[in-house]
């Protein structure tokens, strides 16, 4: 579904991602680890549209990512829920979810799938009048999640979803995401919680400092001693 | 006269006056939020407006017809200046479009000095036969009267659009957050453009207002406004919409009270209080009234 | 690395450029002689602003504030007491005897200035951006509205005419010379430095220990105090100063000048001043031909939006001219090689 390949970003002189290569198939949950500034979520944005590679290709379903604005992006099926949520926090709970379906022109649709998201996280129906920045961490990263699901996307790509959540809550959205996966939605989600993460996950890969060091099933990553060591606290 | 008629009058004048300021200011604020730039060829934009409606209305358009067509040639102005001026410096750093800004000032008021001649024009699109109604000795001009209640109105109207309607809280997204707005997939050229229409079509309707309480317009009467509703947007809180507003009524009236004050041979000095005002305001609390202390818009 | 002074090349040009004023001085028409008068006067507002603005990085358009306060400080006095009896009514007695030379009114105007300076520079310039800009734009109003209202000490709207011509090439070249050569000697040395550290970022050059509030006070007074010298020039050459001679097309005009000369290129301003007037003037002249006035503002307007466009960083960007393309550009121009550094 996805192709990434010999992927080059730089931040001025910085080389942030120096050619990275990976895949993701269809249904799958993908994870990727690795510590802070190993370029996880430049990769993420460079899938959303928001960064521009200097070389390399990013292929969704035979079309090319790399010189596309994030607009066509999302209309071409692919969601981000970046790092640190950045929900509106102006706008209410209600106003970021339907602003999630901004590209969508089935009001009906739109309604229904609102109820849908609160029935995910039920923790928001009382909240859809609040306004965003109100709420609290576990509920922001929540909105977060659900805005992005509002566009139904085929694929959503999630930058860091635990970051700073209470266990319970990150269960919990680690509940949600197997059920997304169970519907159809293909993950590709970017983690420091290594273990969480390769708990759901179908494949991950390793990054560190701008290349991916490691790949393969989840099982692997899981049980390989590099992993335990730095990430599994093995 | 009694002192209450006074105080009446005096009222009705400082809501109509800030009335004006806010339909300015709200324009500029609007354009600051979504764009983040700092547009003081607002004013020209005021200008455009009166004088579009002159010129329709001296060619012997109805009066409805002058007053929308010279509203509209506001908007227009304001989509050329926004496609030509500015998004071409889009990303780039405050100051720039700020003096750019400038230079566009200079272009929309020599333009019009070329075009129209520097002199000031009379401007009687809205003048009544009777100008006032008389309550009792109470004297309550027409024109006042007129602005404050089509200003309610049209914000009214705002207010809806932005809390009700998709485009309109796409432009509060945007205000809010740049980043996300993308990753949504808000279409920010749509949401920009529509922010500076809007903001002109306001423009228009204060110029309108603007020209039928002086009575005149010229070619450099846009300038002293924009500068006033950057003050008014400093005061209720620099980039809400909410805080333009009152930040534009705050401004009336402390300007009336300030000249309702001063011994007459000190009148002058009005304008250069107001910057007094806006400077006092930046020492002691520069968020204004309704802002926030970190209302930084996240890019 | 420390490359040899070029002083037989400063030597030089200065004394090159001492002739040229010479002939200028003596047997240009007056026509010419304010052109060059003017031209000089600019280059020191230049020069002083990008001093502000292209170095430190502070947006002001409130310098030509200054400038009023040094004109009308020459204006009130260099007028001659008779004058300034009949006019200037609101001025105390020992002030309205004074009748003073050029250099002295200078001086007090760029000390009142300093004084000034400092006084609003401590309040307004813990602001930031946008906000810095406008409440800079204040302070210009202020100064506008002040000397509209101020009648007894500066006639208000009808200005101050008839005063003496005191300015000329010499005076004006000097004080060029003077501005250039202080902003150029403050720029390279540590100052210079810290100056631009804050522009780039105020915050990690704090960090550093770089006292921004006082680096953007000494680069805040310096601008004024050269302002002002230019203002009392300007006074003295024009031989009028009103209240609108020192507002919003003058502020622009200065900042057009700078950004297309390059914010924090020297060079930048002196070329592009030189370019901007001699365009200026034929523009002029091309009106009156016309009889179509205004062209040379929307021109000049219109130039800086390109510039900004495609050329952000202006004509020389930060760079300043260097020894090598100077000699290189004398050697094509004057057909010789004998330039040796």
């Amino acid at each position: 579904m996805l192709q990434v390949k010999d992927l080059e970003v730089y931040y001025g002189h910085i080389r942030a991602l120096k050619g990275i290569t990976f895949h993701i198939k269809k249904g799958e949950i993908v994870s990727v680890i690795g510590s802070n500034g190993a370029g996880k979520s430049t990769t993420l944005m460079s899938i959303a549209g928001l960064i521009r590679p200097s070389s390399g290709s990013i292929d969704y379903l035979e079309k090319d990512l790399t010189t596309l604005d994030p607009y066509t992006i999302v209309r071409s099926g692919i969601s981000m829920c970046p790092e640190g949520r950045r929900i509106f926090s102006n706008l209410t709970v209600r106003e970021n979810l339907i602003m999630g379906a901004v590209q969508r022109k089935d009001k009906k649709g739109v309604l229904k799938d609102i109820d849908w998201v609160l029935s995910l996280f039920p923790a928001l129906k009382d909240r859809l009048g609040q306004i965003g920045g109100t709420l609290s961490g576990g509920e922001q990263q929540m909105l977060a999640i659900s805005r992005a699901l509002m566009n139904r996307p085929p694929l959503l790509l999630l930058d860091e979803p635990s970051l700073g959540l209470a266990p319970f809550l990150v269960k919990k959205i680690f509940e949600v995401i197997v059920n997304l996966k169970k519907n159809g939605t293909t993950v590709l989600l970017v983690e420091q919680n290594a273990k969480q993460a390769l708990d759901i996950a179908d494949r991950g890969y390793v990054m560190e400092t701008g290349y991916i060091s490691l790949e393969g099933t989840s099982d692997y990553l899981k049980h390989h001693e590099k992993v335990q060591a730095a990430y599994l606290g093995g | 006269m009694s002192y209450t008629s006074y105080l009446i009058q005096q009222f009705v004048n400082a809501l109509s006056l800030g009335s004006i300021y806010a339909l300015v200011t709200i324009g500029l604020a609007m354009v600051f939020s979504v764009l983040r730039l700092i547009n003081f060829a607002h004013g020209d934009l005021m200008m455009v407006g009166a004088y579009g409606i002159l010129v329709l209305w001296k060619a012997g358009a109805p009066f409805w017809l002058a007053i929308v067509g010279g509203v509209v040639a506001s908007g227009v102005m304001g989509l050329i200046m926004e496609r030509f001026a500015y998004r071409p410096l889009r990303g780039a750093a405050d100051m720039t479009t700020l003096l750019t800004s400038f230079a566009v000032v200079v272009l929309l008021e020599n333009g019009a000095i070329l075009v129209f001649g520097p002199n000031t024009r009379p401007f009687s699109i809205l003048r009544f036969s009777v100008p006032t109604y008389n309550l009792n000795g109470t004297l309550i001009s027409k024109i006042d009267l007129a602005t404050v209640i089509l200003t309610l109105c049209t914000l009214l109207i705002l207010a809806l659009f932005i809390k009700r309607t998709k485009l309109g809280i796409s432009m509060r997204a945007v205000a809010d957050d740049l980043t996300a707005s993308r990753l949504v997939g808000i279409k920010l050229n749509r949401v920009m453009v529509t922010a500076f229409f809007i903001g002109s079509l306001f423009a228009g309707v204060a110029g309108l207002f603007w020209g039928a309480r002086a009575g005149k317009i010229d070619p450099l009467m846009g300038f002293i406004p924009v500068v006033k509703a950057f003050v008014a947007a400093v005061i209720g809180g620099f980039g809400s919409i909410a805080g333009a507003v009152l930040g534009g009524y705050v401004l009336g009236f402390a300007e009336v009270l300030f000249a309702g004050f001063l011994p007459p041979n000190y009148s002058g000095y009005r304008d250069a209080f107001v910057f007094v005002l806006l400077i006092l305001i930046l020492l002691v609390r520069p968020q204004g009234i309704l802002g926030s202390r970190t209302r930084e818009r996240r890019i | 690395m420390t490359d040899k002074k070029p002083v037989g090349l400063i030597i030089l040009s200065l004394v090159v450029l001492g002739i040229i004023v010479f002939f200028v001085n003596t047997f240009a028409n007056s026509y010419i002689k304010r052109v060059a008068n003017l031209m000089m006067i600019y280059i020191i507002l230049a020069v002083s602003l990008n001093l502000l603005t292209g170095f430190t990085g502070i947006v002001s358009l409130g310098q030509i504030g200054f400038m009023s306060i040094g004109a009308y400080t020459s204006a009130i006095l260099t007028l001659s007491p008779r004058l300034k009896y009949r006019w200037l009514i609101g001025l105390p007695e020992w002030l309205q005897s004074v009748h003073m030379h050029l250099f002295p009114a200078m001086l007090i105007g760029g000390i009142l200035s300093v004084i000034i300076a400092l006084g609003v520079g401590y309040v307004i310039l813990r602001l930031r951006g946008v906000y810095i800009a406008v409440a800079t734009l204040g302070f210009l109003v202020i100064v506008k509205v002040m000397a509209e209202n101020w009648i007894g000490v500066t006639r208000g709207g009808r200005g101050i005419s008839t005063l003496p011509g005191y300015t000329n090439l010499w005076w004006t070249t000097g004080a060029a010379l003077v501005t250039i050569y202080v902003v150029w000697r403050l720029v390279k040395s540590p100052y210079g430095r810290k100056m631009t550290a804050i522009r780039e970022h105020d915050l990690a050059a704090q960090s550093v220990g770089v006292h921004a509030p006082k680096i953007r006070l000494l680069s805040f007074t310096v601008s004024a105090f050269f302002t002002s010298i230019a203002g009392s020039l300007w006074a003295n050459l024009i031989g009028v100063v009103s209240p609108g001679s020192f507002y919003l097309w003058l502020t622009l005009l200065i900042i057009i000048m700078m950004v297309v000369g390059g914010m924090g290129s020297i060079t930048g301003s002196v070329v592009s001043v030189i370019g901007f007037t001699i365009l200026l003037e034929w523009l002029r002249n091309f009106e009156s031909r016309v009889a179509v006035y205004g062209i040379h503002y929307i021109l000049f307007a219109l130039i800086f939006m390109l510039i900004i466009i495609f050329r952000p960083q202006g004509l020389f960007g930060t760079r300043e001219i260097s020894r090598e393309q100077l000699s290189e550009f004398m050697r094509r121009f004057l057909g010789r090689g004998k330039i040796r550094t």
